[in-house]
């Protein structure tokens, strides 16, 4: 069953017509119209994976349907599709001129070993390193499709249980920060490296950990699909997309359901992160829905190589942990700015916006205990000093966010930079906040708020420490 | 989401749960969970039985004909183990006495069932078969009239007790040597757990024998000196003796014994063997002591029956007691009217001591192959001469199967749920039965695994798959599913239910049951339960309903009666429901009855924890030869 995805905007044309003064916005930059796939497989072949092997049922069918993707390819491209049925598939590589068709009846199911998912050179949380492949692969390739309303259903929980094993060893070693990295887990789609690259209309279950990871690619579009990841279980790590380091990405009409991020932009973290130096940017969001999950729209914790450019439009969050989320640590770097975010509802979330330059410390400030001696080369990075230590300092500044309703939040807004870093040039207009708790702001320079009303129970207001010229 | 109200609720789930979880795991217990792969003991001779070749039951050809649609009747009969490989048949028909037509035009040797195309209406018709070896007809097989309705296509036949009430357990043996199999009941269906409270209402529980047309034979009570509780009151039915009428045996006491609390806490405990024809006891020996070994009450109430050919030749009677501490298992032949005893297994006696292993269950194959059935105990085999074969020290499963799950390596496999929890990898498993050597794992921690299933459900995988789930008493809701190879192909809803599988369609896949529950969503009461009469289909996994209105409370699968297919056996108050398929077979196979593994479980279920018996043999599709297309339609509940 699937979830309604296009947010009715008029509630919140009513609500916000309540205001005394209504500004009108600044017409959308000429860039946001260069977002997405320009092209789309349009060979007319047609490749149906059961005239060549492929047997629905439990038993792994990867190398069978690879080496239809692989044909279909190397003959000019067409459309490969299935009949319906449920099957079972490892990493799949799909190519140039491949539309990958996932028709409703239709469910891939993830392999729930790693046997069927080679090491690949990738980049995960930030840092460039080898890691098993996605399900559904798109590596440096143009002009690929994935379509249809069938289901890819990562099975990932197997990933899930290796991971809390894993972290509680480690935390009792003193280096939970390695968990994540350590305990190898199968992304449901990567898009790496690639351009043009269209994903529409499928529904995609239990990731073992992010579900739409689109690195170092441009010109992508992420169309209608609805992500499920709490399916028997809350998993770690199940972000719903990720868009890292890569531009011109347009996102619309997706539902996610995730333990994780939901709609997530990053650009790399800390020295590796820094070398690479790949902004996130040209990005737009959509008539977009999160339901449970850590954001409905988060820019980090990778920020090395700079988030911009991005607008995010009619969203609705519905029991989000957070909603508008940016989150950076003291040695990661880089800049989150022109950010647009317009035209949002909310509904039981805990914090509507928040923003912090020091996130989760346990995990982003890595430290080897001494009893360590013979390490990974990855944990290496990882522990590769910033230097010198500014260039680790994260920036947010010139974020405007409009037009918000919040039905019902825990708390408001929960800001706080460092005295190194202000949060500066926010601007917020038109927001009305019906919130438990206020919430705080501090260390920010320069806040543009206009027409904002925060209901809370308590009747405080918003409590603003170290801040200039930020006023309610 | 909150995380620490998640936090909260698993604590208090897993706390709630503690009691339940200490009664039936007791941590003391564990102590003896260490593998015994080369157990140390004194040599016993091996056992010399007084049949010289193997006593198998005198089957018949077990014809069936039922109407099975608007014209047509569908007949099916047996291949026997001793039909040579040429063997065909030939189909006949007497309507009223009259003279016999044969109905089929070329002799039948692809499959053993026949559809009769052009009944003779509403008359009265007989139907018989008759081997042809050679283009020669040998002597025809018995004559069945004509059965069954249209509206209940695949009811055959319906016996009615003698009173209104639900069995618990079935036995299916040939009582009167005619070849065709007869029923024991145990009845009624209530009864208590060692581990809780006693019985205070003085039931008692009847043995019942029936013939195959519904003729009552005898009722014998079991008297006070039985607790009523399947763990009480084992019993089993099987020709011991190798007259070719088979015998009924069950554990008794004497009349005075039970105590003012209702429970037996002291005096004779016996186990005796009935005439199957009569219900006279033929002769009786002590049922293996109580013992403060075995632990408290709760443990010394633990006792199973069972039958193996030790020798290879000679059934013998197997009398068990203890499953979570001491266990002792002591083998008998009946010769000449008396029990003789072959040996005692007490796992004090192995070296090291070998405790805490049985199951709920007992099996008997010979997994050693040396022609000489072994007896398996749970994570312990008995050897045919009394000794420990191996304990895999796995600790009490709460099921075992054993069967060739794996085609591709040599030898028969056991696949284990075991209920202890386990923290290294091992609480679901296949072991090689020859060796005891776990071939794979589950890989992570375990609960309490409280069931488990073998069967080929997926056409594209090699093998058996193998299924177990989580008792929730162990804080786990988890299930799990691999293939043959150990790999992990399955969780949660794509599990389907391990308690009933049966083979009833043209191929090689096993089926399984869709229930109506008539209170969705909360639990009946008992008497909502009592009361309730299960609808039943049969349905593929993630598949097809292939057959539906089966009445009635699910006792017993087994192939009783046409071609290889599955008989399933209902209960209603007072009455028996026998069902058989009439979809036409895609190929013929010998009787599975016939099969010593097959057989032996089918045996087995009249006492224990109920399981869907397995063969000997692998008994799955070839993938290559797997349907091309398989679409999927919407899952079928097999909640039970």
């Amino acid at each position: 069953m699937k979830h309604t995805k296009i947010i009715s905007c008029s509630s919140l044309l009513i609500i916000a017509s309540c205001f005394c003064i209504l500004t009108i916005r600044a017409e959308d930059p000429a860039w946001s119209k260069d977002v997405g796939a320009r092209l789309f497989p349009e060979a007319e072949t047609m490749y149906c994976v059961n005239d060549h092997g492929v047997k629905p049922g439990l038993a792994s069918m990867t190398a069978e349907i690879q080496s239809v993707i692989d044909d279909c390819s190397s003959s000019g491209g067409g459309t490969v599709w299935f009949k319906p049925g449920e099957y079972v598939s490892g990493a799949l590589f799909l190519k140039e001129g491949v539309h990958l068709r996932i028709d409703s009846g239709v469910v891939i199911r993830g392999r729930m070993d790693l046997s069927e998912y080679p090491d690949i050179d990738t980049r995960v949380a930030g840092i460039e390193m080898i890691w098993p492949a996605a399900l559904i692969n798109v590596i440096e390739q143009r002009n690929v499709a994935i379509t249809g309303n069938g289901v890819i259903h990562a099975q990932g929980r197997w990933c899930w249980e290796d991971y809390w094993t894993l972290r509680k060893a480690y935390e009792k070693k003193g280096i939970r920060w390695a968990a994540d990295y350590d305990s190898k887990r199968v992304r449901t789609i990567l898009i790496s490296g690639s351009s043009d690259i269209t994903v529409s209309g499928l529904t995609l279950k239990q990731a073992a950990f992010w579900t739409v990871h689109v690195l170092y690619s441009d010109h992508v579009t992420l169309k209608g699909l609805v992500i499920q990841n709490n399916i028997d279980g809350h998993g770690p790590s199940t972000d719903g997309i990720d868009i890292d380091s890569s531009s011109r990405i347009l996102v619309e009409e997706c539902d996610i359901d995730c333990n994780d991020d939901n709609f997530c932009l990053k650009a790399g973290r800390d020295a590796d992160g820094l070398r690479v130096n790949r902004p996130t940017e040209y990005v737009v969001i959509r008539n977009c829905i999160s339901r449970a999950g850590g954001g409905l729209i988060t820019f980090g914790s990778e920020t090395s190589g700079g988030i911009r450019h991005v607008i995010a439009y009619n969203l609705k969050a519905e029991g989000t942990t957070v909603g508008i989320r940016f989150k950076s640590a003291m040695i990661r770097g880089g800049t989150i700015k022109d950010i647009h975010i317009h035209d949002v509802e909310m509904e039981r979330v805990g914090t509507a916006i928040s923003a912090t330059t020091d996130w989760n410390p346990n995990y982003s400030y890595p430290v080897l205990p001494e009893t360590f001696t013979e390490i990974p080369p990855h944990w290496k990075v990882m522990l590769e000093r910033v230097e010198p230590p500014e260039k680790g300092i994260p920036y947010f500044r010139d974020i405007t966010i409009s037009n918000l309703v919040i039905q019902s939040a825990r708390t408001a807004i929960q800001a706080s930079g460092s005295g190194n870093s202000l949060l500066e040039n926010f601007t917020l207009e038109n927001l009305l906040v019906n919130a438990r708790n206020p919430g705080k702001i501090e260390y920010a320079r320069n806040w543009s708020i206009r027409n904002v009303r925060i209901n809370t129970e308590s009747g405080r207001d918003v409590e603003i420490v170290n801040s200039e010229g930020v006023k309610f | 989401m909150s995380t620490s109200k998640t936090v909260f609720l698993i604590a208090a789930a897993l706390l709630l749960s503690m009691p339940a979880q200490m009664k039936s795991q007791d941590r003391r217990e564990r102590i003896y969970l260490y593998p015994v792969l080369q157990p140390q003991h004194a040599p016993k001779p091996k056992v010399e039985g007084w049949a010289l070749s193997r006593v198998r039951e005198n089957l018949n050809r077990g014809v069936i004909a039922l109407r099975a649609g608007e014209n047509s009747v569908y007949v099916g009969w047996r291949l026997l183990q001793s039909d040579p490989e040429n063997v065909g048949f030939n189909v006949y028909r007497s309507v009223e006495g009259g003279t016999p037509e044969k109905l089929n035009e070329r002799v039948l040797n692809k499959t053993t069932d026949f559809l009769d195309m052009d009944p003779a209406d509403d008359k009265l018709s007989e139907y018989w078969v008759c081997t042809v070896i050679g283009n020669k007809e040998m002597k025809p097989s018995e004559r069945v009239p004509l059965a069954g309705n249209r509206e209940k296509p695949s009811l055959h036949s319906v016996i009615p007790f003698q009173g209104d009430y639900v069995p618990q357990r079935i036995a299916i043996a040939d009582l009167n040597g005619d070849g065709t199999y007869d029923y024991v009941i145990k009845q009624p269906s209530m009864g208590i757990d060692p581990a809780h409270g006693p019985d205070t209402t003085g039931l008692t529980y009847k043995i019942e024998a029936y013939l195959s047309d519904g003729t009552f034979l005898w009722q014998r009570d079991l008297g006070p000196g039985i607790e009523p509780g399947i763990w009480y009151s084992p019993m089993i039915a099987y020709d011991f003796d190798g007259d070719g009428k088979a015998e009924v045996a069950a554990k008794t006491g004497p009349e005075d014994a039970r105590e003012g609390s209702g429970r037996v806490l002291s005096g004779p405990e016996w186990c005796s063997v009935f005439n199957g024809m009569t219900g006279e006891e033929i002769d009786r020996v002590d049922w293996p002591e109580r013992s403060s070994r075995y632990g408290d009450y709760n443990r010394n109430s633990r006792n199973q029956m069972g039958m193996a050919y030790l020798d290879g030749n000679t059934p013998a009677l197997l009398v068990a007691r203890g499953t979570y501490k001491l266990m002792v298992l002591d083998a008998y032949h009946l010769r000449n009217g008396k029990l003789e005893q072959l040996w005692h297994w007490d796992g004090d006696e192995e070296n090291p001591v070998i405790r805490s292993m049985g199951s709920h269950g007992m099996h008997s194959a010979d997994v050693d192959e040396d022609g000489r059935e072994e007896v398996i105990l749970g994570s312990v085999v008995i050897d045919d001469d009394g000794t420990a074969l191996y304990s895999t020290g796995l600790g009490h499963p709460d099921k075992v199967f054993v069967t060739d799950i794996d085609p591709a390596r040599p030898g028969l496999e056991l696949f284990f749920a075991i209920e202890p929890w386990r923290d290294d990898g091992k609480g679901v498993c296949m072991v090689d039965a020859k060796t005891g050597r776990i071939l794979w794992e589950i890989g992570h921690k375990t609960f309490h695994v409280g069931d488990g299933m073998v069967a080929d459900i997926d056409p594209s995988l090699p093998g058996l798959e193998c299924f177990a789930t989580e008792d929730p008493k162990g804080g786990s809701r988890d299930k799990y599913m691999f293939s043959a190879a150990g790999e992990r192909i399955g969780t949660a809803e794509d599990v389907p239910g391990c308690r009933d599988w049966v083979f009833w369609d043209t191929d090689l896949l096993r089926e399984t049951f869709a229930y109506n529950r008539p209170s969705r969503g909360r639990r009946m009461t008992r008497e909502e339960w009592m009361n309730w009469i299960p609808e039943m289909s049969i349905v593929k996994y993630k598949g097809d309903t292939v057959t539906s209105g089966i009445e009635g409370r699910l006792l017993i699968m087994a192939d009783i009666l046409g071609d290889w297919r599955e008989e399933v056996i209902t209960v209603t108050r007072g009455k028996m429901y026998i069902y058989t398929t009439t979809i036409p077979a895609g190929d013929r196979r010998v009787c599975l009855m016939q099969d010593p593994v097959y057989r032996a479980e089918v045996a087995h279920r009249a006492m224990g924890y109920e399981q869907s018996p397995v063969t000997g043999y692998y008994m799955g599709m070839d993938p290559d030869e797997a349907p091309e297309h398989n679409p999927v339609i919407p899952r079928h509940s097999t909640e039970n």
